[in-house]
């Protein structure tokens, strides 16, 4: 199973960061998700980063980038969600709340 | 505590600069639930202080649709009477984050401050360098000061430093719902921001069975709301005039949402850039999110051109105006005569009083009570019908321990 995603159906409304947080903690925060929203406001730049066991996706609005471990990102897309790369790796988990909590499909899951 | 609230609640003293944490009691949450409810209580305790009351829903920043919504509770300089304006885009549950669920801010502060709430600390900061700025360059430099940019700020420009009855709080950059002047009791406390980041953890009883009943009405809301990601069409509550709509069509960039709320109704206008274009933009200032429709519908019902009217509701936003209160004093209809018009309504001018308990941001709804007791966005309670008091009351008792029959979501 593995996470396929569409950033440019993403409205930003954070409810995949809030049910990995509670998938992982059975609490209401944003701290501990593998999945972690960013945006630049006042420009309406916006998507996320989800880590992975070796590097990153970063759901970009003009499409999505692979970050591998030791590469370096293109875009300085992103910058408010460095503490992404504090947290534990997305486990691939079954069943996952957040594709189940995601109201745009934006979130989908592929064998 | 296990009721997704926080432990403590805070009054904060601006007179004293003493902020004072006082424990959320189950008995508290029990009798007034929260939001609305809650605050009232709050305020009648303080009363003497002419006390602002920042509050959270009983399911606000949680998994619950909707739950974007904090409540400012404040007597109104409009109305005269105690009213409940809304809180959307990500205060609300960044507020319960902080570690207080609820602020009471009361008194007046001898000197220009802002409010640093955060991880359960409460900073009084020296505001005096941020006063006379508009509300887009404090953002920017409290964002900068703290070093983080998912601070939320509720703020003043200044049409609230002058203590105008048109003034409103504005969050972040963009108008929220504030259409009773509270900005001006911000200026009057000399007040200039209350800025939030928090880490919290919201606690929950029966975890399990809470996320089955949330998916349950995340599911049954989701398919009464069509999962727009751009444009208007989720915005006919607004009555925005056929010529705006076509207007700001050609502007339109994308479309946001609350803090959890599959609604997302906010519209983003480039009126300085190709709207088409998704990267980032070198422009710092692209446009302006449309995060009050009602409002930008009214600069155009004033006569203001359809197409400036993103540029004018920028202006209205850095001046901490309520658009709905200024737009009939408009004359102008071009961009530059316009703004121009704003700077002189910021120095003085004077909104027409009517009577409501909950401000007219969002459609009325009969539910709406419910909404700003629950913390679920009213826009998002008057578009579906399966957000009920009693489907709300039932999840109460499963996320709390606490029993709750729908009457607890009366005031």
């Amino acid at each position: 199973m593995a996470l396929q995603v569409d950033p440019q159906k993403c409205i930003n409304c954070g409810a995949c960061e809030l049910s990995c947080s509670y998938y992982r903690d059975e609490v209401f925060t944003t701290m501990s998700a593998s999945i972690m929203m960013y945006r630049e406001e006042k420009r309406n730049y916006f998507g996320f980063m989800l880590k992975e066991e070796d590097g990153m996706v970063e759901g970009r609005p003009e499409g999505v980038a692979v970050v591998k471990d030791g590469e370096t990102s293109d875009s300085d897309a992103g910058a408010s969600a460095k503490p992404i790369l504090m947290r534990e790796p997305c486990d691939k988990c079954k069943d996952a709340l957040c594709v189940r909590f995601c109201p745009t499909g934006c979130i989908t899951e592929v064998d | 505590m296990d009721n997704m609230y926080t432990e403590y609640y805070l009054v904060v003293d601006l007179a004293t600069g003493e902020a004072e944490e006082i424990e959320l009691e189950e008995e508290f949450v029990q009798e007034y639930v929260g939001g609305a409810k809650l605050n009232t209580a709050l305020y009648e305790e303080h009363k003497d202080g002419d006390p602002i009351v920042l509050g959270t829903g009983l399911f606000t920043g949680t998994l619950v649709p909707g739950s974007c919504l904090g409540v400012m509770t404040a007597k109104s300089p409009v109305t005269g009477k105690l009213a409940h304006s809304p809180i959307t885009w990500n205060a609300g549950a960044e507020l319960k984050l902080t570690g207080y669920s609820f602020v009471v801010i009361k008194n007046k502060a001898a000197e220009p401050t802002y409010l640093w709430l955060h991880d359960e600390i409460a900073d009084f900061v020296d505001a005096a360098p941020l006063w006379g700025k508009d509300t887009w360059d404090v953002t920017d430099i409290i964002r900068d000061e703290q070093g983080e940019d998912r601070i939320q700020l509720l703020l003043i420009g200044k049409a609230g430093e002058n203590k105008l009855t048109t003034s409103q709080v504005i969050q972040n950059y963009w108008g929220d719902g504030d259409r009773f002047g509270f900005g001006a009791l911000f200026g009057e406390k000399n007040l200039k921001a209350v800025a939030m980041r928090g880490m919290g953890e919201l606690e929950v009883d029966d975890a399990e069975a809470f996320l089955d009943k949330a998916e349950e009405i995340f599911k049954a809301v989701v398919a009464q709301v069509p999962p727009a990601t751009k444009g208007f069409d989720l915005v006919d509550f607004a009555d925005i005039p056929a010529d705006l709509r076509a207007a700001a069509d050609k502007q339109t960039h994308r479309a946001e949402a609350d803090f959890n709320n599959p609604l997302a109704y906010k519209v983003y206008l480039k009126y300085r850039e190709d709207p088409s274009v998704m990267e980032m933009s070198d422009n710092w200032n692209p446009g302006v999110l449309v995060s009050d429709p009602i409002g930008f519908a009214a600069l155009a019902k004033a006569g203001v051109a359809p197409e400036a009217c993103g540029e004018v509701l920028e202006a209205v936003f850095r001046l901490g105006l309520n658009p709905v209160a200024i737009a009939s004093k408009l004359t102008a209809k071009d961009a530059a005569g316009v703004i121009a018009e704003l700077e002189k309504l910021a120095e003085s001018s004077e909104a027409d009083s009517f009577e409501a308990l909950f401000s007219p941001f969002a459609p009325a709804s009969d539910r709406e009570e419910v909404a700003y007791i629950a913390g679920i966005d009213p826009v998002l309670m008057g578009k579906v019908d399966v957000l009920t008091a009693d489907v709300l009351a039932e999840l109460a008792s499963i996320a709390t321990g606490l029993d709750f029959e729908a009457d607890a979501f009366k005031l």
